[in-house]
């Protein structure tokens, strides 16, 4: 039998503490089982097969940017949900958190791997798709503006999480958790729509991503306000996750 | 810390949600390589206590230390040397056994793989999990899920295993499993349980502590709470024509009670006594001394939990 001096000791510490292996767990429950590739097929099929209706013209990708920037937001921010208030509803969050683990490395590491998880499997992989059909249409738009405004749609799916993820700090179940961000998912394209508050938040990104094929002259400043909003749901995400009281 | 300082020492330490204490000034201290036992029913605030000594929850008031350190400013340390697992233990179903036990190690342990592997084959083969290790969680039974729990508490070779209600819920079997594995971690590590279950307090543990509506009303060694405190007390059970032994035997200067029940054609006594020599040499005799009464059964009173445990939580209520 061993003994605990034949080990290499973990040494993160303070806010790092257990950062590396909650990420590498979070990231190989989606990347290392087949959620990441069921989501890819099923948001494939569904942009894809929306988007043939007008590829042929040239607004035609608008309908893809605003399929995309609503239906996966669903299916994202029911996810988000599951991951903050199932684990705090069924003790794993407890169980976690009783190993030298800190409260940031437990939030920004279900920030960061959904974040990447939906971005890869519900907008890259579906877009590149889509893009694919686009080539064969013949409809393609330059390679280097299409995938920085997929970029975009990611960030925005990135928002919902980290929405999502703030208010599952705040609540105990996923009815009031949800309606917030689905809020900005049922209204966020009308906002982004509007000449004065559009610019003004991440509701933008959509129209700044189709800004990027198509030249429309958006301005740039709904990614900064979504960094600046990013930040901040992190930062009240943590704040409160570490006063929460299991 | 030294051998002789307690594993667990709490000062007052108390939780109240709104109006309702959930702990009231527990003074509880945990004496290094013990089993306690930490007893209550339900609502009692066994698994309130177990969430402060983890930093799972902060005290309203009081303060305690574990393994030296502080559960507030020190919780980080003091996690690093601890082992936990909760009452209803709920890990990752997608995972396996074995993949838990990964996860769990790599809170402590970077390497070497090999040493990290055959720690996690060691307690899944303590607990009996060897040939369901790579089977997925969500299939386990509840035994199972426990005793994967016990395995994971144990990886970084805690100095203070806490496991909160290890056998609650469990068939006969599993309780029975859980028990013995407790035992086989007595040289390893201090294992404080919570429990309610008083027949398995009885069995593994050597410390005590009854917990009532968030206040402790008793803290001792399990043998000396098991002695009473009633002093030395004889059980009799009698047939025939009492009356004259009774007579004679409450005469003794050594006899400080006697109480009388009736059962069927039976008559029970159970006789308070202040000289234990005396008692021992005399009482039986003392009643033999006429021919119309039988003894059929006689005794020294063996006190069970169950009696000590109720009459302190009846006590307790009956106060307030």
């Amino acid at each position: 039998m061993s003994s605990s001096s034949e080990f290499d000791m973990v040494t993160e510490t303070g806010w790092r503490m257990g950062l590396s292996n909650l990420l590498g767990k979070e990231l190989r429950a989606w990347f290392g089982t087949s959620v990441w590739w069921q989501q890819a097929l099923l948001w494939s099929a569904i942009l894809g097969m929306f988007s043939t209706i007008g590829l042929q013209e040239p607004e035609g990708f608008f309908i893809f940017y605003a399929m995309a920037i609503i239906f996966p937001s669903i299916a994202t921010i029911i996810v988000a949900q599951e991951k903050i208030v199932e684990e705090k509803k069924s003790g794993s969050a407890a169980w976690v958190l009783s190993k030298p683990v800190s409260r940031v490395s437990f939030i920004l590491a279900k920030l960061i791997s959904l974040g990447i998880g939906v971005s890869v499997s519900m907008i890259l992989i579906p877009g590149t798709v889509v893009y694919i059909l686009a080539l064969a249409i013949g409809s393609a738009p330059g390679i280097v503006g299409f995938y920085a405004s997929m970029l975009l749609l990611a960030l925005w799916q990135v928002f919902l999480v980290f929405l999502t993820i703030c208010m599952g700090t705040f609540f105990e179940e996923g009815g009031p958790v949800m309606a917030i961000p689905f809020f900005f998912v049922f209204f966020g394209v009308n906002l982004g729509q509007h000449p004065t508050i559009g610019p003004l938040g991440p509701w933008g990104l959509y129209q700044l991503a189709f800004n990027f094929i198509s030249d429309s002259g958006y301005p740039i400043y709904p990614l900064i306000m979504t960094a600046v909003a990013l930040a901040l749901l992190a930062g009240i995400a943590i704040w409160r996750f570490s006063k929460h009281e299991f | 810390m030294s051998q002789s300082e307690s594993v667990i020492d709490t000062q007052d330490l108390g939780k109240t949600y709104g109006e309702i204490v959930a702990l009231d000034s527990l003074n509880l201290k945990v004496p290094t390589h013990s089993i306690f036992a930490f007893l209550g029913p339900n609502g009692a605030g066994k698994t309130t206590t177990i969430k402060l000594l983890l930093g799972l929850t902060k005290p309203t008031t009081g303060g305690a230390s574990v393994l030296g350190h502080n559960i507030v400013r020190e919780n980080d340390q003091l996690r690093r040397r601890v082992g936990y697992l909760a009452q209803q233990p709920k890990f990752y179903k997608e995972m396996t056994a074995r993949e838990t036990m990964r996860f769990a190690a790599r809170f402590y342990f970077k390497g070497p793989k090999d040493t990290i592997e055959e720690r996690i084959d060691y307690l899944l083969d303590l607990v009996g999990l060897d040939e369901k290790s790579d089977r997925p969680i969500q299939g386990f039974s509840g035994g199972e899920v426990q005793r994967l729990g016990i395995a994971q508490a144990q990886i970084n070779y805690p100095d203070l295993l806490i496991l909160d209600e290890p056998a609650a819920g469990l068939d006969p079997e599993g309780r029975e499993q859980v028990l013995k594995i407790m035992e086989s971690l007595r040289e390893e590590s201090t294992i404080f349980y919570s429990t309610h279950i008083l027949d398995d307090v009885q069995r593994v543990s050597d410390t005590v502590a009854i917990l009532n509506k968030g206040r402790l009303l008793a803290q001792a060694p399990i043998e000396q709470l098991l002695a009473g405190s009633e002093g030395v007390v004889y059980t009799l059970a009698l047939e025939g024509r009492t009356s004259e032994a009774y007579a004679r035997l409450s005469k003794q200067p050594w006899v400080t009670g006697i109480t009388e029940k009736q059962v069927r054609d039976q008559t029970h006594w159970v006789v308070g006594v202040s000289d234990e020599k005396l008692a021992k040499k005399h009482l039986l005799r003392t009643v033999l001394a006429d021919d119309g009464v039988d003894v059929v059964d006689y005794g020294l009173k063996q006190y069970e939990l169950e009696e000590i445990f109720m009459k302190v939580v009846e006590d307790s209520n009956s106060v307030e």
